[in-house]
């Protein structure tokens, strides 16, 4: 799903790679230094950067991103099952270790969301099928995921219609897979392939694929600003491993 | 001119698993720069023949495909649809199906990034054609936040910076309103003599005076190939309105009956079912589509919403409906909060409507929702199929009918639901005219059965034959509230409404010098043509 808006922040300027190439870098990192304290580091640049870039957030991607967070950190928690006991209530023991590790899982895992939550709210999807295509990547792939983007919002906007419409005829949402299915992803489904024929024969009919290669009016080039912005957050990295090492 | 653009010879085709052949022996040849209008009923196979003139059919729909098609000496069946697109621009019936871009210019640009234009003429192509179609101002928005009608603006404009040879437009004007839609043929005439264009349109009163040849298809039979003129000599205006197409206003004079008659008009203004009071709304994140709007709808009358694209009349429907909360003022619906379990809404796309596997199904839920048992339901959705003449079709997937076919099943669900309240968007847009009439008629008939009935829509012929209250939006303000005389006597608010009077309601008045009696006939003959009675 596209969480795409516009805006004008300091991301925003950043072309897609070097976006994709500094999530990167950040998940490298806290694979190579896996502790508490080198996360954090992570934690407070993605906080900073959420600040400048102020994105819209949906309220569920919030939801959603908190309970992986949360389940991840307690589930790895409690299959620790040696060291100082921290809690017994019998048919549950917590260690302090169990402890440690479940909120180190869980930031890095937070830290991962909110990087790719940077990227993916600050980033254009057409800008990132551009990107992909500069890479060397036959235009006609790179723009297979930015078309996917693009129906996101209206494959919503058809599931909030049929809902709203069985409202209307007091039709009841039941749990009952085969009925769900039948009554919702059915029709949700054939809107769906509706929709991608017409968007294929949209996109062919404007000579989408006649030619190897395509123009972009809005190129998509690294520019100073990209190069310092990997450079200050390499330098970041390097100092703050350093100074929490030494 | 002299050059052959378009030939069509002998073409027949069948749907991948469809029963009949849906197009049988096509012929017709275009020279270039001539404009062809293809008229025909709902389901005559007109959208099947364009798709063959680009290669959609058979390289994306497939099907047995027979006989030959040439543009511009090519085969599209052959040469594929992207190839084509140096020749041929296609502006289908559904705008929003057809974005594929975030942003205004982008989408523009798209055809013209995949074959190459270089950037400086792209982007200066880009202008003009925004320019053209009246979205210059709205270069830099994202597609997502446009109305339905700038959306299909929006789709005429991709179509037009390709500066095609030929032009396919089936139903191009759709979902604009009056005013865009004239101001949108002013716009493609220019083209006139240099491109050649085919176009599917119901309102044919826009277009009639550009047009060089007509085409008129009726179950996939050429039933007329030549001049425009010619096709009231070679069939009798009674046979062409049984057909159900739609045909030029002012050329239908002669059918209609001078003395006005009675069509039974409307109760006596009784307390309002609806009222909104001073209702604003903002779409999360976007712009404010209403501002401080009141209205009222009586029961026994029904209520037409109009007013220029993106004015907010689908937004106000969702607000009367309660789908949408208003975020100051409050609506109320028999001295109740709005519930959508409490009214009846048709959508702008039916698609949205149909739950069930069939069309007998689909109508028989609703029948239960209005309380009837499951045979009861059953019984009672057959013969209401009958009644709007959709009977052949009740073991069908809903989404295997035409567009029109599909809008008549919306209004059909929501009329068996047998609710107090009718809220509708855009009834009869798609509709040829025995299914628009069968739907006016429809809607009148439920108002005088007591219910309170809302339209919104861009069909000025509807306005003028069914409404008895008139609101105007513009720019998410209501501007006007009150009789459909009183706002057919303000030429001002009618250009502010972006509304222009059908013209033969405009004659009529001429002929009969009184707006009265005058729109009392243009009813009459467009709600019982045949003559019958109200």
């Amino acid at each position: 799903m596209s969480l795409y808006y516009e805006g004008a922040s300091l991301l925003h300027r950043l072309t897609p790679l070097t976006k994709i190439v500094v999530t990167l870098i950040a998940i490298s990192h806290m694979v190579l230094f896996p502790q508490l304290k080198y996360i954090l580091l992570h934690l407070m640049a993605a906080t900073a950067l959420l600040v400048t870039a102020r994105p819209r957030i949906p309220i569920r991607v919030w939801a959603g991103a908190l309970a992986v967070v949360v389940g991840h950190g307690w589930i790895n928690a409690v299959m620790v099952r040696s060291g100082a006991l921290l809690l017994d209530l019998g048919w549950l023991k917590v260690y302090w270790e169990g402890l440690e590790l479940g909120i180190t899982l869980a930031a890095r895992v937070m830290a991962i969301i909110l990087y790719s939550i940077l990227a993916a709210t600050t980033t254009n999807p057409r800008d990132l099928a551009v990107s992909i295509a500069k890479l060397g990547v036959d235009y006609r792939y790179a723009f297979a995921a930015y078309v996917t983007f693009r129906m996101a919002p209206l494959v919503r906007r058809d599931l909030e219609n049929i809902l709203v419409s069985r409202k209307i005829r007091r039709i009841k949402t039941r749990v009952n897979p085969i009925e769900l299915m039948a009554g919702i992803l059915a029709p949700l489904l054939s809107l769906v392939v509706r929709r991608s024929t017409l968007l294929s024969i949209s996109m062919e009919s404007r000579a989408f694929g006649a030619l190897r290669s395509r123009a972009y009016y809005w190129d998509v080039q690294p520019g100073a600003g990209d190069y310092a912005f990997l450079a200050a957050f390499l330098a970041y990295l390097i100092v703050g491993t350093c100074l929490l090492t030494y | 001119m002299g050059n052959e653009a378009v030939e069509v010879s002998d073409l027949w085709f069948r749907y991948l698993g469809g029963r009949s052949f849906v197009l049988k022996g096509i012929s017709f040849s275009l020279e270039e720069g001539e404009w062809l209008l293809v008229l025909g009923p709902t389901g005559s196979g007109k959208s099947t023949l364009l798709l063959t003139l680009n290669g959609i059919i058979p390289c994306f729909i497939p099907g047995e495909l027979e006989g030959e098609v040439r543009v511009f000496g090519l085969d599209p069946a052959k040469v594929g649809v992207a190839e084509m697109a140096r020749v041929a621009a296609i502006v289908l019936q559904d705008p929003e199906a057809q974005v594929i871009a975030f942003t205004v210019e982008e989408e523009v640009a798209f055809a013209l990034e995949n074959l190459l234009v270089p950037r400086d003429e792209g982007l200066r192509r880009v202008a003009e054609a925004l320019r053209a179609v009246g979205l210059e101002g709205l270069r830099r928005e994202a597609v997502d936040t446009l109305s339905m009608g700038q959306k299909q603006r929006l789709a005429l404009a991709s179509a037009l910076a390709l500066r095609p040879r030929l032009l396919i437009l089936d139903e191009p004007t759709a979902h604009l309103d009056p005013a865009s839609a004239l101001e949108f043929y002013k716009v493609l005439s220019r083209l006139r003599g240099e491109t050649t264009v085919i176009v599917v349109e119901h309102r044919v009163d826009y277009v009639w005076e550009f047009v060089d040849k007509v085409l008129l298809i009726e179950n996939g039979v050429v039933k007329y190939f030549g001049d425009p003129e010619g096709l009231f000599n070679r069939i009798s205006l009674p046979y062409l309105l049984k057909t159900g197409i739609w045909i030029p206003e002012v050329l239908a004079g002669e059918l209609v009956r001078r003395e006005p008659g009675e069509l039974g008009g409307p109760s006596p203004p009784s307390s309002p079912a609806i009222m909104a009071k001073q209702v604003s709304y903002r779409y999360p994140g976007g712009r404010e589509a209403l501002r401080q709007v009141s209205i009222t709808a009586e029961e026994g009358r029904v209520t037409c919403i109009l007013g220029p694209n993106g004015s907010g009349k689908t937004t106000l429907l969702k607000l009367l409906a309660g789908i949408l909360k208003p975020d100051h003022g409050y609506v109320l619906i028999y001295g109740q909060q709005p519930r959508p379990e409490k009214v009846a809404y048709v959508m702008q796309n039916p698609e949205h409507m149909f739950v069930a596997r069939s069309v007998l199904e689909d109508v028989a839920l609703s029948l239960k929702s209005a309380g009837y048992g499951e045979g009861e339901a059953r019984r009672r959705a057959y013969s209401l199929l009958k009644e709007y003449n959709l009977e052949e079709y009740a073991d069908r997937s809903p989404f295997e009918l035409s567009q029109g076919e599909k809008r008549l099943l919306s209004l059909l669900l929501m009329a068996a639901l047998n609710r107090r309240v009718i809220l509708m968007d855009e009834p009869t847009f798609g509709l040829d005219r025995r299914y628009a009439g069968i739907v006016a008629r429809e809607l009148m008939k439920l108002a005088r059965a007591g219910r309170t009935v809302v339209v919104a829509t861009h069909d000025t012929w509807l306005v003028s034959a069914i409404s008895d209250k008139v609101v105007v939006l513009r720019e998410g303000r209501a501007v006007f509230e009150g009789g459909v005389v009183e706002f057919l006597s303000q030429p001002k608010l009618m250009t502010e409404a972006s509304f222009s009077p059908p013209p033969l309601l405009e004659a009529l008045v001429g002929e009969l010098g009184d707006l009265e009696k005058a729109l009392l006939t243009y009813k009459r003959y467009l709600l019982y043509p045949g003559g019958e009675g109200a």
